[in-house]
């Protein structure tokens, strides 16, 4: 009797160990830390290398994991039936088609601890990726979009499109719309003071950005503008760091077009300083991003062709590239497009511009109310930094540190292999459904590194890949 | 004795098969999700692959039938022309103990257009 006993014990523990070591092995990866907690918020001041061995088995599970996930929605993406397309006669536009499925869009989201999946929540996604069926990508790829810009998720955000030809006449009735929009919400009683608010505002940054004169042989130029403000019930218009609470964000954009005259030149002197600027900011990142672009570790299926980079401002009014969100005023959106629109005007003024840009070795990265470990970090790593304070009634402390531009160009190259691990994966090119676009959130270290935005986190990169 | 070893056999046994992180097989694949932990902190969640392919394709087509079925009744005025429309469509469980747990509901964005220069939001 206890030998069979013994035997029924035996054969429990042959059955049982099995299905919980098949169970241990169902878990989860982690992305590595270099990927995601930038060298100033990791415990140690020290700027720490990577360890190869850990990293290269978390990244093997982790591919698994994105395969599958990828899988899973390719799969049940297949399984759409095909709904029947009416097509109805009458005076539509040209580029009109009748009405279907062209996209499906997932983000995918990373805790603080570096676990990451499909997000079920609101937040930052670290990578939006964007589905497309193969016959949709086709027709649509077939044009290049030079007015194509990376909008955020976040498309509740009253939004005035200026045009990049626009005149003062015409700027009012280019705001219009968002200004209807705004007193529609019912969140300003004060609506004509809004509205003077918001034409000055947008008629003085018209100006700084049709007078922005950057010729360049480079297939990477600005194609857009982004400016983020907040507008409080008394109407008045702030930008979108200053936030106090139940102000109402608006968005002003710049699309910038092709321009075959001289660059229109601001008749207003005041604005000469931060034009200047700006334009060196402009094409400083311009000369960053094409040579972090063209890396041959970039190549893959899908291709970098546009990114969009935080615009902070210091109290001095100088321009730099913004630390996360909280220390960003707008964004500049560079695009890729082989038809660069100023190169036949550009080339002879394009020594000049390229000396006056190289003479500065360094980009400012502008961050509002720095944490103290920030600030501790700079110190240790000799990194160059200013502090400033502003003289308004609500005063803020803001930290300018001064990047090296190699710097960021191997952090943009590092964060292009990171986002690129996302979007070419491997897939089924049977299937009909296939990954079209993938965008990325990163948001920049004092270090010129960029790290994946964490879904609580904030960011001032974005990379758009097709 | 020998009641007490079968039941410390089935207790042992039980707990085994129960240990698995989630309530899947071993031999179903898993999906991670982000959701909200009971501390209110977003945390992964792990669900059952074949379950979510079931819910997901179940919802996306109903919502692809009737959003087209809709969309394509709209007419076409003198200023005005809708281009594109999205539709955020959430897949969630509710019912027993089931693969999704508190906190957890997918949601995907379907962007639909009538427009070959599609911008997607």
């Amino acid at each position: 009797m206890l030998i069979f006993s013994k035997r029924r014990l035996i054969i429990f523990f042959l059955i049982a160990l099995p299905i919980q070591s098949l169970a241990a092995k169902v878990e989860s990866p982690k992305i590595p830390d270099t990927w995601f907690i930038l060298p100033e918020d990791r415990r140690s001041n020290q700027i720490t290398s990577e360890d190869p061995q850990s990293q290269s088995k978390s990244e093997e599970g982790l591919a698994n994991t994105l395969d599958r996930l990828y899988q899973t929605h390719q799969t049940a993406f297949e399984k759409l039936s095909e709904p029947k397309l009416e097509i109805r006669s009458g005076n539509y536009p040209k580029n009109w088609s009748p009405w279907h499925l062209n996209s499906i869009v997932m983000d995918l989201g990373l805790t603080a601890q570096g676990l990451f999946g499909l997000m079920t929540i609101k937040g930052t996604p670290a990578v939006s990726v964007i589905w497309r069926k193969k016959e949709i990508e086709l027709k649509t790829n077939a044009k290049i979009q030079t007015l194509s810009e990376v909008q955020s998720n976040e498309s509740k955000i009253p939004t005035g499109t200026i045009s990049g030809d626009a005149q003062d006449s015409s700027i009012l009735a280019q705001i219009e719309p968002i200004y209807q929009t705004v007193v529609a919400s019912g969140k300003v009683k004060d609506s004509s003071r809004f509205k003077e608010n918001l034409l000055r505002t947008a008629s003085q940054l018209n100006e700084l950005v049709q007078s922005l004169d950057t010729p360049s042989d480079s297939e990477w130029w600005v194609s857009g503008f982004r400016f983020d403000f907040l507008v409080s019930a008394s109407g008045t218009i702030t930008p979108i760091w200053m936030a106090l609470g139940g102000e109402l964000r608006i968005r002003l954009e710049w699309r910038r077009l092709k321009r075959s005259q001289p660059h229109f030149v601001s008749r207003n002197n005041s604005f000469a300083v931060y034009r200047e600027n700006l334009q060196q900011l402009i094409q400083s990142m311009e000369s960053v991003i094409e040579t972090a672009a063209t890396q041959p570790s970039v190549s893959g299926s899908l291709q970098l062709v546009q990114m969009r980079v935080g615009l902070g401002s210091t109290v001095e009014g100088n321009f730099g590239i913004a630390k996360g969100s909280f220390s960003t005023i707008g964004h500049l959106i560079y695009s890729k497009d082989p038809r660069n629109p100023n190169q036949t005007a550009a080339r002879s003024t394009l020594a000049k511009a390229r000396k006056t840009s190289e003479a500065s070795y360094t980009i400012p990265l502008i961050e509002n109310n720095p944490p103290e470990n920030h600030i501790e970090f700079a110190k240790t790593n000799q990194i160059q930094y200013k502090i400033m304070t502003n003289s308004a009634k609500k005063q803020y402390q803001q930290a300018v540190y001064q990047l090296p531009k190699e710097k960021i160009v191997k952090g943009l190259q590092k964060a292009l292999k990171l986002a690129s691990f996302f979007s070419n994966r491997p897939s089924n090119p049977n299937r009909k459904w296939q990954i079209a676009e993938v965008r990325s959130s990163f948001d920049l270290s004092l270090t010129g590194s960029l790290g994946f935005a964490s879904i609580t986190g904030t960011f001032s990169t974005l990379m758009h890949f097709r | 004795m020998k009641k007490w070893v079968r039941i410390l056999g089935c207790i042992l046994f039980i707990l085994c098969t129960s240990l698995n992180l989630t309530a899947c097989s071993p031999t179903d694949l898993i999906l991670p999700l982000i959701g909200l932990a009971e501390n209110g902190s977003p945390s992964q969640v792990l669900v059952s692959q074949k379950e979510y392919i079931q819910r997901l394709s179940t919802t996306a087509d109903s919502v692809q039938k009737s959003a087209i079925q809709g969309l394509s009744k709209s007419r076409l005025t003198p200023r005005w022309l809708l281009r594109e429309m999205v539709f955020g469509i959430g897949i969630n469980a509710q019912v027993g103990i089931g693969p999704f747990k508190i906190g957890a509901y997918p949601e995907i964005r379907f962007v639909f257009s009538n427009t070959t220069d599609t911008l997607v939001p």
